[in-house]
């Protein structure tokens, strides 16, 4: 055992006021103090990893496994995994976002295994075999940016070299950047693909360096060269990343890799950092952890004030490098695994949170009524019925759609349920902020029985749309983690508040690239070709616009660009447009899909002949609209080298005698085959 | 290119600033499409609106080119020239549509400037012909008619103008520009002398266009004018009586009444029925005492006179009346066609079943027309305010209790107009097959506002309920209310907030002729922001204010003013 830490404070004990933007907040909360303690917990402790959404749930690796929790670390249990020979030999955990008890585990020499059922069961789903790089595992997350969460990237540590990519659906694995041993990989903004990398090159791989990609596939800038890089954290509020080092104090980097920062340079030994949340979910804090001097501090500011939330917490010089703090979704506790032992730190206020739960855990919310378009429909219909001179006439109508928009509403029944801790004799005044999903700022809680209290709602596709399109919202969007406060008051008293946490994720929309007329562009162009956006009728801006194609005589290709797309083309099934000629056409026309890896070098895939085939309804192009639909499947067929992550536009080649004229009009990707069906719009 | 032309811009060219030019020669281009290709701008306008002119390659950019120097011309003042160039213009390629219409509007406005209403009538025509029509929006139709018929009147060219309107009364596709149509040949036979072929026309506006209330004021009191100039003085009267029956508010009922005792005078030759008729309308039957059975007792002018034969009206009334709608404005429609039609009692029906079915913040609208209704009725405008307070407190009077000395005898009942409504729709029923899908609405509308979401969303479920209770008219009101109030407690939005306190209001009034059962909602509806001790929404406190600016106003304010 090393020195207990009584860290030091230079910020007031309170959290701020914020009267600025969306939510305004006025009242004065009382800031969490931990008082940590060790606790019982597996034996020979290797590192703990709270659920990144359930608070109550932690699990840890062992020396005998895996062990999980599910009443705040108090009893533990080892989980079997049937189907992995040696849990022993787990490395590396990887939650995924969407599922609760979906976990992707990294092994020493067994490749990568998914269990689904919270630990009961594994199966492999990585092996050198599909296409992993290694067997041994060093590090494992899912794919920032993959909202179908099915991709995982893991690092093999000195083990092999790069970045195995595997498709959890397909068990297929791909390697990039080939040349790095990767210890570390830490996705960067939830809301982006970027990711960071603790690496070293193949030919000095003892010198460890930082590497930062906007995205996986894109340059690897290196940021820091040589370095002891420990961990690292994302900090929404300052929009950057922060990396521990054992050598280089705290590295902030920000602006896409564009800005690095030293922090407490001459400060050494930093372990971990985290983030989590204060009593309020709008009071995010950045976590770091020194066990040689400050041991868990908390700061907003870049370390110009701290709070100490180190009391009773071990420190010194000899806790091992490997030892981290962890908080638990929503940060109502903290664990340390420090040199094999468990410490749990909690707040020590009369009146507090002990916990915050809210069931169901996550919500994926299906696309077509989160359409606006959609609600914008059923709104007019009612409109049009309020302002009409005959509602009778317009009754039956209007009554099937109000009936679809019922039924349309993807609702849940969320329930939110919180322990608090009293002094005798008090009854605090319990409420949730739900503004984050478009409801009440102090919805209220009732009290049940030992100190819970319990608050249902309904969340619709609707609601959260309400909540996403409020513009003057500072706070980080979904889909992804939400933060709901729950506070207590007693009269007189500051409010006290914590955070429960619960995932929010859409299923992909169709992404119509024909109406971004301000981002479409023609570039790298072979032949004689021009492009234009434009309109039927001029005067009339409501009306979708088409795309202009010409084309001179000769060989021709014509790649349009979209100026900002960011959409993964796995992901969707199909890309779809109308086409015409004015005047006779070629007898075919090809169609490529082009990447843009940082904005250089793109990839074009082969040409598809449409007519040839057969993707173009009634077989050829004519001077009327036919409707092209050309699986994704297809496009993607031998097209080595080329990135679908990096999607950024289309191309039309072809050999034309004379010029030609081409009509291009509804071009977009499409999530399913269903949505093909409706040509027209998003209409009930 | 003209030495004329020339001459005309050398001319014109002293009167410009550089400054002018250049802001004329960037508005002049703003407005070109595909056209000959630009000069720089730093260059001398004059010059490049020249070069501009010889670079055209073929007439179309000719007459592009005409064109900007026709505006150009126009900005700078120099109307003559900009006349002569927006000529020029549509002489060099006569096919090209679009500079043509465009031209010819210019032409107009410089017609216009200039004085010249002929050459202004003259370009209208032209760009209103088969060849420039097609290519002209809508609205600009709209607006170049009216310029002609303006412009012919200007002229006095009566006959032209008769001919234009009665083509537009055939053919326009809006129902109350036909009706204004309609209107303006009546107003052209008028003034050439032909006031039997206007009395036709004044007549067509009801008969022709029942639909449209708009010009119906104007026709009857065209047609009252009419006659007495054809010193038809009892058809006049008869005429007059329509007008006063109809009146829609207090001073055009004061006139109509002015009127009815000039022609008397003018019929009698002497002031004696007319003193009887304004002091009836002073002071009501009862006289200036006020004590009926008295020598002062006005005698009775308005029956004697009659009805004219409306029976054609009547006819084209009841042909579009189930047409009109399901709504309050549907009903004072039907009201304003009974009065015209000499049927003032089916007309105050029509009134009231307004007054039943609108939402409470159209009350004060339809109790205007409602005290007018009863003036039509009764014959004087005696009495009126008794029935405003009616509206406003119901029968228990200001003190809300019954058997008390401030009670209200209620006026619909001697009429036969007070009690329930019997049937959905009330007095002009829903069809059958329409009163399965408005309860419906009413259902899937409500738990549609009860989602959480979007407020605006929710607002119109609310909206949408609000509209169907109009539609009905008789609704569950004891369930409607107690639902609406436990919205409003569950409730935090301040839109939707005032949202239901508006559906409560007229839930609160459906199918009832005062304002007493609004009141009682408003107070419930308060005391649940007290008892919730939540603050009420500006949005509930606007629409509680509202009727009780309207409760006041129907005690306080003569609605209907003596003569």
């Amino acid at each position: 055992m090393g020195a207990v830490l009584h860290a030091e404070t230079n910020a007031p004990d309170t959290l701020f006021t914020m009267r600025g933007g969306w939510p305004c907040h006025t009242a004065e909360y009382t800031g969490h103090r931990l008082a940590w303690a060790p606790a019982s917990g597996p034996i020979g402790l290797r590192a703990i990893h709270p659920h990144p959404l359930v608070s109550a749930t932690v699990y840890a690796t062992a020396a005998d496994g895996l062990y999980r929790s599910d009443d705040d670390a108090a009893t533990w249990r080892r989980v079997p995994l049937v189907g992995l020979g040696d849990p022993s030999a787990i490395t590396a955990v990887a939650f995924r976002p969407d599922e609760i008890e979906t976990i992707a585990l990294g092994t020493r020499a067994q490749g990568v295994w998914l269990t689904t059922d919270g630990g009961q069961t594994a199966r492999q789903i990585g092996s050198m075999a599909a296409g992993l790089a290694a067997e041994a595992i060093a590090c494992l997350v899912y794919t920032p940016g993959d909202v179908l969460h099915r991709t995982l990237l893991a690092g093999h540590g000195r083990n092999a070299t790069g970045v195995s990519r595997g498709d959890t659906r397909s068990g297929s694995w791909t390697v990039a950047a080939p040349d790095m041993h990767v210890f570390r990989i830490l996705p960067g903004n939830p809301h982006g693909r970027e990711l960071y990398l603790f690496a070293s090159q193949r030919i000095t791989p003892d010198a460890v360096e930082i590497y930062y990609a906007s995205v996986l596939g894109a340059y690897w800038q290196r940021l820091v060269a040589d370095a002891q890089p420990t961990d690292g954290a994302w900090f929404q509020p300052q929009q950057a990343m922060y990396l521990t080092t054992l050598d280089k104090g705290i590295l902030r980097c920000s602006s896409g890799g564009g800005t690095l920062q030293e922090l407490g340079g001459a400060d050494t030994g930093w372990f971990g950092a985290f983030t989590t949340w204060d009593a309020h979910a709008d009071q995010e804090r950045l976590g770091l952890y020194q066990p040689s001097r400050l041991g868990c501090v908390w700061t907003t500011n870049d370390l110009d004030t701290v709070v100490g939330q180190s009391h009773g917490l071990q420190g010194g010089t000899l806790v091992s490098d490997t030892s981290r703090i962890r908080p638990n979704a929503g940060g109502t506790r903290f664990y340390g695994a420090i040199n094999g032992v468990l410490w749990i730190g909690r707040d020590t206020a009369a009146l507090r949170i002990d916990s915050v739960s809210i069931a169901p855990g996550t919500i994926t919310v299906s696309s077509p009524a989160m359409r606006e378009e959609f609600w914008n429909a059923g709104q007019d219909a009612m409109r049009q019925y309020a302002a009409t001179s005959r509602a009778g006439a317009m009754a039956g109508r209007l009554a099937a759609t109000l009936h679809a928009l019922n039924g349309a509403i993807p609702h849940a029944t969320v329930s939110v349920q919180a322990r608090v801790l009293s002094p005798t004799g008090t009854t605090p005044r319990v409420t949730a902020d739900l503004s984050r999903l478009g409801l009440s700022q102090e919805s209220p809680l009732t009290a049940q029985s030992n100190g819970l209290y319990a608050l249902s709602f309904e969340i619709t596709g609707e609601t959260l749309s309400a909540a996403a399109r409020r513009r003057d919202d500072w706070r980080a969007s979904w889909p992804g983690p939400l933060a709901i406060t729950v506070s207590a008051t007693t009269p007189g008293e500051r409010p006290v508040g914590a955070v429960g946490l619960f995932g929010l994720y859409t299923r992909p929309e169709d992404v119509t690239i024909g109406r971004d007329t301000w981002a479409l562009y023609l570039g790298d162009t072979v032949g004689h070709v021009a492009f234009a956006c434009e309109r039927d009728d001029p005067n009339q801006y409501w009306i979708p616009l088409h795309q202009r194609l010409s084309v001179g005589p000769g060989a021709w290709c014509a790649p349009i660009w979209h100026l900002n797309l960011c959409v993964n083309l796995a992901d969707y099934e199909a890309l779809t447009f109308k086409l015409k000629s004015v005047g006779p056409a070629d007898r075919d026309l090809s169609v490529h899909v082009c990447d843009r890896p940082n904005d250089a070098a793109p990839t074009m895939t082969p040409g598809i002949a449409l007519a040839a085939s057969g993707y173009i309804d009634g077989g050829s192009v004519t001077t009327v609209y036919r409707r092209v639909t050309i699986p994704v499947a297809d496009l993607l067929k031998s097209s080595a080298g080329f990135n679908a992550e990096l999607f950024a536009g289309l191309a039309f080649s072809g050999q034309s005698a004379t010029n030609r004229t081409y009509l291009i009009d509804d071009l977009r990707l499409v999530v399913s085959r269903s949505d093909l069906a409706a040509e027209a719009g998003n209409t009930p | 290119m003209s030495s004329a032309w020339h001459a005309s811009r050398a001319s014109a060219r002293d009167r410009r600033s550089p400054g002018c030019l250049a802001l004329a020669l960037l508005l002049a281009l703003s407005g070109s499409v595909a056209a000959a290709p630009l000069p720089a701008p730093e260059r001398d306008p004059e010059a490049q609106l020249n070069e501009a002119l010889k670079a055209a390659r073929n007439p179309a950019q000719c007459a592009q080119a005409w064109l900007r120097i026709a505006k150009f011309d126009a900005r700078a003042n120099a109307t003559e020239a900009a006349m002569q160039a927006a000529r020029q213009a549509l002489d060099t390629d006569p096919t090209n549509t679009a500079i043509g219409v465009e031209s010819l509007w210019l032409q107009q406005e410089l017609a216009a400037r200039l004085h010249q209403p002929e050459a202004r009538l003259l370009a209208l025509q032209q760009s209103l012909g088969q060849k420039y029509s097609d290519r002209i929006a809508g609205y600009d139709l709209i607006y170049r008619r009216e310029l002609v018929a303006a412009t012919l009147r200007e002229l006095k060219r009566y006959s032209e103008l008769r001919v234009f309107a009665a083509n537009l009364e055939r053919i326009d596709d809006a129902a109350d520009r036909r009706q204004q149509w309609c209107f303006l040949v009546g107003e052209c036979c008028r003034e050439e002398g032909q006031l039997e072929a206007a009395l036709a026309a004044y007549e067509r506006v009801f008969t022709g266009h029942a639909t449209v209330t708009g010009k119906w004021p104007e026709a009857q009191a065209r047609i009252v004018d009419a006659l007495a100039k054809l010193g038809r003085l009892p058809e006049a009267l008869r005429a007059a009586r329509v007008l006063w029956e109809a009146a829609a508010d207090a001073g055009a009922a004061d006139r109509a009444t002015a009127q009815i005792g000039d022609l008397l005078r003018q019929a009698d030759g002497n002031a004696g029925r007319a003193d009887a008729w304004l002091a009836m309308q002073r002071f009501g039957p009862a006289g200036k005492d006020g004590t009926p059975g008295t020598s002062d007792d006005p005698a009775p002018v308005l029956q004697a006179l009659g009805y004219p034969d409306l029976s054609a009206r009547r006819q084209a009334f009841d042909a579009v009346a189930s047409m009109l709608g399901d709504h309050a404005v549907a009903s004072l429609h039907r009201g304003r066609a009974c009065f015209y039609a000499g049927e003032p009692r089916l007309g105050l029906a029509h009134d009231a079943e307004a007054l039943r079915r609108c939402q409470a913040s159209a009350v004060p609208d339809v109790a205007r027309a409602v005290l007018q209704g009863f003036r039509a009725v009764r014959g004087h405008s005696a009495g009126l305010d008794d029935v405003g307070q009616f509206i406003a407190c119901g029968p228990n009077g200001p003190d809300e209790a019954a058997g008390t000395a401030d009670d209200v005898s209620d006026p619909f009942a001697p009429l036969g107009l007070a009690g329930a409504s019997h049937q959905p729709g009330g007095l002009s029923p829903l069809p059958a097959e329409e009163i399965g899908p408005l309860q419906l609405v009413l259902q899937e509308a409500r738990d549609l506002s009860a989602r959480p979401g979007i407020p605006s969303r929710r607002v119109a479920a609310i909206q949408a309920c609000q509209r169907t209770c109009e539609a009905l008219v008789v609704v569950d009101r004891p369930a409607t209310l107690a639902w609406v109030l436990e919205s409003m407690r569950r409730e935090t939005d301040g839109q939707v907030l005032g949202a239901l306190a508006h559906l409560g209001q007229t839930v609160a009034k459906a199918d009832q002729l005062d304002l007493a059962g609004v009141r009682l909602f408003d107070r419930d509806m308060l005391r649940l922001f007290e008892q919730t001790q939540r603050t009420v929404p500006a949005e509930v406190l606007e629409a509680q204010r509202q009727t009780e600016h309207t409760f006041q106003g129907l005690l306080r304010k003569p609605l209907a003013r003596k003569p």
